[in-house]
């Protein structure tokens, strides 16, 4: 048994440096490598999740709500949701974009910005909301990337 | 008592249970290979399913993201193939152990993430208390080959003459 573990642990060494020098030189020879250390700042997470889509920062957003010319549509799951949200905000998740389309045009004939958010810049679920929504013909989404959290540091009004 | 040690050895060594831990070993090979190709496929999806996790320094997310499908990629190939059985076992139970900690404990806080298990989506397969009694199941699994596996249907004597490991 410890021999067999002792044996386990030498070809498991040899295993995991054959496995490293095979992943770290297929992935300088293969077009889509990715860089051995990645920028993984809010910005470059925001590009990776919204860079085709349009953002608008979460202090801009604020502004537009205190004008009363944006209207926030909460793409987190509905528990999140329930359990505080920006004022005025309607629960909308991805997977719902399609059935509730008529409710998202209403919101667009206000005239107003619509904002999507979600957790924060980590999030992808806004973003996705917003790319399938384009997908069925909506346009003008903004995506606010710093989110809910982003929302609450700042001390902005929930309800 | 020796007697009863006697009868569990017979019942180990017994071709019946060898057949289910070589099964359950190429199972589990199986479905590494099948895991870390989902995941060479997409490598900036899985260096985000990775990041997303917040257990590691932003500086290794993306090494790790490169690397880590290989060793279950090798270490899937030696189970299925049945070389070098104790060092895939080994490699896959210390993984399980890994991913199970990780699931585990962004659980516990409450982190809505993609599992990034068995494909590199972020929308895809949110982690749930299900992939932490899936990944503690294969776990024993894995951890049942490195201890019980005799190398039966294993290739390592016919490629190299001797046994996978000690007898």
């Amino acid at each position: 048994m410890i021999e067999r573990i002792r044996q386990g642990v030498i070809n498991a060494f040899w295993m995991v440096a054959f496995a490293v020098i095979v992943g770290v030189v297929f992935n300088m020879a293969r077009p889509a490598g990715i860089p051995f250390v990645g920028d993984w700042s809010p910005k470059a997470v925001t590009d990776i999740h919204a860079g085709d889509l349009e953002v608008i920062h979460v202090d801009d957003a604020f502004d537009l709500l205190s004008q009363e010319k944006a209207l926030f549509i909460d793409a987190r799951e509905p528990g999140a949701f329930a359990g505080g949200h920006i004022p005025g905000s309607v629960n909308i998740t991805p997977g719902q974009a399609a059935e509730r389309l008529g409710e998202v045009r209403t919101m667009l004939e206000t005239g107003k910005t619509l904002i999507a958010y979600c957790y924060d810049v980590d999030c992808p679920l806004a973003a996705e909301l917003v790319r399938r929504l384009g997908e069925l013909g909506i346009r003008n989404i903004k995506v606010m990337p710093e989110g809910w959290t982003g929302w609450m540091d700042r001390g902005y009004p929930y309800e | 008592m020796n007697e009863q040690k006697h009868a569990v050895n017979e019942f180990l060594d017994s071709k019946g249970f060898q057949s289910i831990v070589a099964f359950v070993r190429v199972a589990l090979g199986i479905m590494f290979v099948y895991a870390g190709l989902t995941k060479i496929v997409a490598p900036a999806g899985f260096a985000l399913a990775v990041y997303n996790y917040h257990i590691l320094p932003a500086s290794l997310v993306n090494v790790t993201a490169i690397v880590l499908p290989w060793v279950e990629v090798v270490a899937g190939t030696c189970l299925v193939l049945g070389l070098w059985i104790p060092g895939g076992a080994l490699i896959v139970s210390g993984l399980l152990f890994v991913f199970t900690v990780a699931l585990g404990f962004n659980l516990s806080r409450g982190l809505d993430i993609a599992c990034g298990c068995f494909s590199s989506s972020p929308t895809a397969e949110k982690i749930t208390w299900w992939y932490l009694l899936r990944d503690g199941s294969l776990l024993v699994a894995a951890l049942g080959v490195l201890v019980y596996d005799r190398g039966l249907f294993a290739l390592q004597k016919k490629v190299f003459g001797s046994p996978a490991g000690p007898e």
